[in-house]
């Protein structure tokens, strides 16, 4: 097995877009700055970058937004086809809105270096989503070590990182949309939890930028890339985080170093699970 | 202009710039050579910084991580950055150091420096780190006629002397915080180098 793992993480900012053309301008230019990574993690709900051109008839009312976005989803996900194959690498295309019989649900699509496309939902919704979105409730945590993958809100409950864990996951992707520094610091406290608890590595994609009004005033964070707080890690667990702007954060993960972690440790909290305790 | 992480595809590229840059009298074998950007790339990606404007580089900028007593040393260049591997780089470090900034000179005075120097602080404040560091030459000090480093020094912070190198880095924002008497061989500069930084609010 390839021991490195080279991420590109995409810090998205969004701008004002004319139409689809635009955005995959602006997709490509993130693209551009990546350097030869392996797996690629764009963050979560970067379509609502389209709401810029969003038609008229819907604009201002969030449930028919986020049903005019769920109507082109597949717009993004052949994008996102297109930098898997491109890029020779696996794209955690972000999420957007899909449209399944009446209801708008929202997952992460992902993408294999092949063009082969699974979707990851986003489990847990918080009540901007259920209240202004309408969106539906969708079920099922699946991995396919060494990556799994969990949508902003998913990340701050132990539950499925563990279940990754056991599966073999090695890194979880973690696409993420805050708005506030609240938000930023539970998307950031739950990646160096799943990553402690479960001795493995955690990269975010974050989305930043405004779009003028709701749903997007402002959004915040920062990309990074975090690991279980045990040597040869840093002492907080940040491995590497990048600029508060629209940048990539080109990063290469050591699988090995992972395994010696775990292995050799002073503390080695993977093997010292105890999963009778809430099993 | 954008200023974008330098990619292992640009290096070629960089190797370039830094000859249009650094022209001699400048010593050669401190420019940077392929293993030598690898090896930054390695080490810390998001610290390495190039300015393009379509399909070109037109600058670049170095950044290591320094621990405290590293940046407070005061030491020659080789002691302070492990020399060109940057084998002093301290992950944990709480200076963004500045080894070194390029811009080509047919895209001087464009405000690109500038952008560089934006991006620097930035990545300061996102990691939150004390300062932006670094330690410069002072190409203007031996034609200058001053007797000392530190009386030079406080002239250029005054405004009634300007140096090449250190009079647009206080212009960025920096402030003069210290010297080196022998920081590398390099006549123009007596030898000597300015310390300088810039503190996030």
């Amino acid at each position: 097995m390839e021991t490195n793992l080279r991420v590109s993480l995409a810090n998205y900012e969004l701008r004002p877009l004319r139409g689809f053309d635009d955005y995959r301008a602006h997709v490509e230019e993130l693209v551009s700055w990546m350097d030869e990574p392996d797996l690629v993690v764009f963050p979560e709900l970067m379509t609502l970058e389209w709401l810029s051109f969003c038609p008229d008839e819907f604009k201002g009312n969030g449930v028919k937004e986020a049903r005019w976005i769920a109507e082109n989803s597949s717009t993004h996900v052949e994008l996102m086809r297109e930098v898997a194959s491109r890029l020779s690498a696996t794209v955690v295309g972000g999420s957007t809105f899909f449209s399944t019989d009446e209801a708008t649900r929202h997952y992460c699509p992902i993408v294999s270096r092949d063009g082969f496309v699974r979707h990851q939902p986003k489990v847990k919704r918080t009540q901007f989503e259920i209240e202004d979105w309408d969106i539906q409730k969708s079920d099922g945590f699946d991995c396919e070590p060494p990556l799994g993958v969990l949508v902003c809100y998913d990340v701050e409950f132990p539950e499925a990182g563990r279940a990754f864990g056991e599966k073999g996951v090695q890194v979880i992707a973690v696409p993420t949309f805050t708005e506030t520094p609240h938000g930023v610091h539970r998307v950031r406290t739950g990646c160096l939890a799943r990553a402690l608890e479960n001795q493995v590595y955690v990269v975010a994609a974050s989305l930043l930028g405004t779009l003028g009004r709701e749903p997007v005033p402002q959004a915040i964070g920062t990309s990074g890339v975090f690991a279980p707080m045990v040597d040869p890690f840093p002492e907080s667990g940040i491995i590497a985080l990048c600029r508060e702007t629209e940048t990539v954060l080109n990063h290469t993960l050591d699988l090995h170093a992972l395994e010696h972690c775990r292995q050799t440790g002073d503390v080695r909290n993977w093997a010292d699970r105890d999963p009778s305790v809430w099993q | 202009m954008t200023v974008r992480p330098l990619l292992q595809a640009d290096i070629p590229l960089v190797v370039t710039l830094q000859r249009a840059c650094f022209p001699p009298p400048f010593p050669e074998e401190l420019l940077w050579k392929r293993a030598h950007l690898e090896r930054h790339l390695e080490l810390f990606p998001a610290g390495q910084l190039v300015a393009v404007i379509g399909e070109r580089v037109v600058g670049s900028a170095t950044n290591m991580l320094m621990g405290e007593e590293q940046w407070m040393s005061r030491n020659d260049w080789e002691t302070m950055t492990g020399g060109h591997m940057l084998s002093a780089h301290d992950p944990e470090g709480t200076t963004l150091f500045g080894v070194d900034i390029s811009v080509s000179p047919e895209f001087r005075r464009q405000g690109m420096g500038r952008k560089l120097y934006e991006a620097r602080f930035s990545l300061v404040q996102s990691l939150s780190l004390k300062r932006y560091g670094t330690a410069t030459r002072i190409p203007d000090f031996a034609s200058s006629g001053c007797p000392t480093i530190p009386a030079y020094l406080g002239e250029v912070a005054r405004g009634d002397r300007t140096d090449r190198t250190v009079t647009p880095i206080l212009r960025m924002g920096c402030m003069i915080t210290g010297f080196v008497e022998e920081f590398m061989e390099d006549k123009e500069s007596g030898n000597g180098a300015a310390i300088l930084e810039w503190r996030p609010t």
